[in-house]
């Protein structure tokens, strides 16, 4: 059926998709105008749309030389200390647990999807049961078990602990994904000699590709977002971006919102870059497991 | 062999903590120097005024945040699948505010937030209304965090119904079409109800997320003023990160954990028979 629009639908539709664009794009807009704004120009009232443009905000959380960070706090700019090392962090940090999750998390998956074996079905309520998990619950045995072992304060240990929220995110996404190809192909591959492994590698795994593509992507999402726990758990060196931000509005009796934006602006457009890019797979990994299953 | 790996950083991870914690809600004491106490943590809960004030602030946390991002979302979603030139980037662009990172998103309407300068109080102004500042006011503060969890997860709403409704048959619509249905009575009769598992699912989904919220209100307004956006997860953090009340903290992590499994594995059997009903008809 093809549908017909009439001219009060159009406007109808219009006016209601443009008042979304303005509550939701507005914010956004806003950070990144914030972020070459002065510290004069962010207080003004009424608010300027219109100013001229510095860059001095992102000079003063990325300058390294001890001359620039001067002239910097000459202007006013006080110091962003460890953004770049936090930005280091949060890239290993989320890199490191998405590979390793994809990889094992991959194996186990073909496994529960494939394989009859004992265990597997309280295995998978349980993979669904640490998905409702408070993160209090779990947060506070692991910084009494961090602190006692002395690991705190580790990108490797906080990798560890990600790659164990990944996993369990790649259990349970990619058997659902394994489990819609038919197992003819593989079982046509074993009886022409190849291996069970081999079958697996060469057969199932580009046709699962797109699914593993989503998963990672909403693993690397979530890792490079996540707060709580590593606001907990580092201090010093394993820092990453998000909590590096959330202590430099805090450093300072004032604000520096334009310092902070070009942090804000820095630490999203990764994501949302990426997000972007790869739009049909995050929606697919969102939405998995909620659409037909 | 396979299982093997994920299974044992599940266990290391996931499991002994889950253990460790419930052994450490028997207990009471100063930071890690603990003692058993049995029941007393959780008879201590029951008794806890500020505990409840908590469940309370976290309950009309939840309902509100999860029933705007479901109207709101919905009406979206009809309004995006529709047919039109344009409507593809809209649609793309909206999912700018949930692939942000949260603490970002804080931040921002912190600024948006501050009064004078803050976009919200100005423009307030603009229309003649003189808003005291949002997040030193308890009634606006618990106002202003709802709307940025709106802010962030309405698309999220939005994907779901949109996935929802591409999954929809067309003939039932035709079939209402040549029957002379109006587009609301199709709505109301045939799409609404086709929708319902889909809505369940994606309300579980919601509340979850919205009962653990922590970055966005840490970053804007600690719990306070007060204790008026004071949740249960911000409560239980303070206690176990600010008074280091680790034996009482952990007791408050297991009720959340009783409740929220208790809650979704409810709404789950619903939904499996949900979706039986709908592969039978």
């Amino acid at each position: 059926m093809k549908p017909r629009h009439t001219r009060v639908d159009r406007l109808v539709t219009w006016a209601i998709a443009l008042g979304a664009l303005a509550f939701f794009m507005v914010p956004v807009a806003w950070i990144v105008l914030t972020s070459f704004k002065t510290q004069a120009d962010v207080q003004t009232i009424p608010p300027k749309l219109v100013f001229t443009p510095t860059l001095d905000n992102y000079a003063s959380i990325l300058a390294q030389k001890q001359t620039d960070l001067a002239a910097l706090a000459a202007k006013g700019y006080l110091a962003y200390k460890d953004f770049l090392p936090s930005y280091g962090n949060s890239l290993v940090v989320a890199l490191v647990s998405t590979s390793l999750a994809v990889v094992l998390g991959g194996f186990a998956a073909y496994a529960f999807a494939r394989l009859q074996f004992r265990g597997r079905q309280p295995m998978m309520l349980y993979i669904l049961f640490t998905r409702m998990l408070p993160p209090l619950g779990l947060l506070i045995p692991t910084f009494m078990i961090y602190s006692n072992l002395k690991i705190t304060d580790s990108i490797w240990s906080l990798s560890a602990l990600y790659l164990s929220f990944n996993i369990a995110v790649v259990v349970w996404m990619m058997q659902g994904f394994i489990a819609e190809i038919p197992v003819d192909l593989e079982e046509s591959a074993m009886v022409d000699g190849a291996s069970r492994i081999g079958a697996m590698l060469r057969v199932t795994l580009p046709l699962v590709a797109p699914g593993l593509a989503a998963t990672a992507t909403l693993c690397l999402l979530l890792n490079w977002n996540e707060f709580l726990f590593a606001l907990m758990l580092t201090s010093q060196h394993a820092k990453t971006a998000p909590v590096g931000a959330a202590e430099f509005s805090q450093s300072f009796k004032q604000v520096l919102w334009g310092s902070l934006s070009a942090a804000g602006v820095l630490i999203t457009l990764p994501v949302i870059v990426f997000a972007l890019l790869t739009q049909r797979h995050l929606v697919k990994g969102l939405t998995a497991g909620a659409v037909k299953q | 062999m396979l299982v093997g790996p994920t299974a044992i950083i599940l266990g290391l991870f996931t499991l002994f903590p889950i253990v460790y914690l419930i052994w450490v809600s028997l207990q009471a004491g100063q930071g890690q120097k603990l003692h058993f106490v049995g029941a007393d943590n959780y008879a201590l809960a029951a008794t806890d005024p500020t505990f409840w004030d908590a469940v309370r602030v976290s309950i009309v946390y939840v309902v509100a945040t999860t029933g705007i991002e479901l109207v709101l979302g919905f009406v979206l979603a009809l309004v995006l699948s529709r047919k039109m030139r344009g409507l593809g980037i809209v649609r793309t662009l909206l999912i700018i505010p949930m692939a942000m990172t949260p603490v970002v998103v804080g931040l921002t309407w912190r600024l948006l937030y501050t009064p004078p300068f803050g976009l919200v109080n100005w423009s307030a102004g603009l229309v003649g209304l003189d808003l005291p500042p949002m997040l030193t006011d308890p009634v606006l503060a618990f106002i202003a965090v709802v709307i940025v969890d709106v802010w962030q997860w309405t698309p999220f709403m939005m994907l779901l119904m949109l996935a929802g409704l591409q999954s929809l048959p067309d003939e039932p619509f035709e079939a209402a079409a040549v029957d002379g249905a109006s587009r609301f009575q199709a709505l109301r009769f045939l799409t609404i109800p086709m929708l319902k598992g889909i809505v369940l699912v994606a309300l579980i989904f919601r509340g979850v997320d919205a009962f653990d919220t922590f970055d966005t209100i840490y970053v804007l307004t600690r719990g306070g003023p007060g204790t008026a956006t004071q949740t249960l997860t911000m409560f239980d953090y303070f206690q176990a990160f600010r008074w280091f009340h680790f034996g009482y903290a952990a007791a408050v992590a297991v009720i959340m954990l009783v409740l929220l499994w208790a809650v979704s594995f409810g709404a789950i059997r619903s939904i499996g028979r949900q979706i039986l009903q709908g592969q039978r008809s």
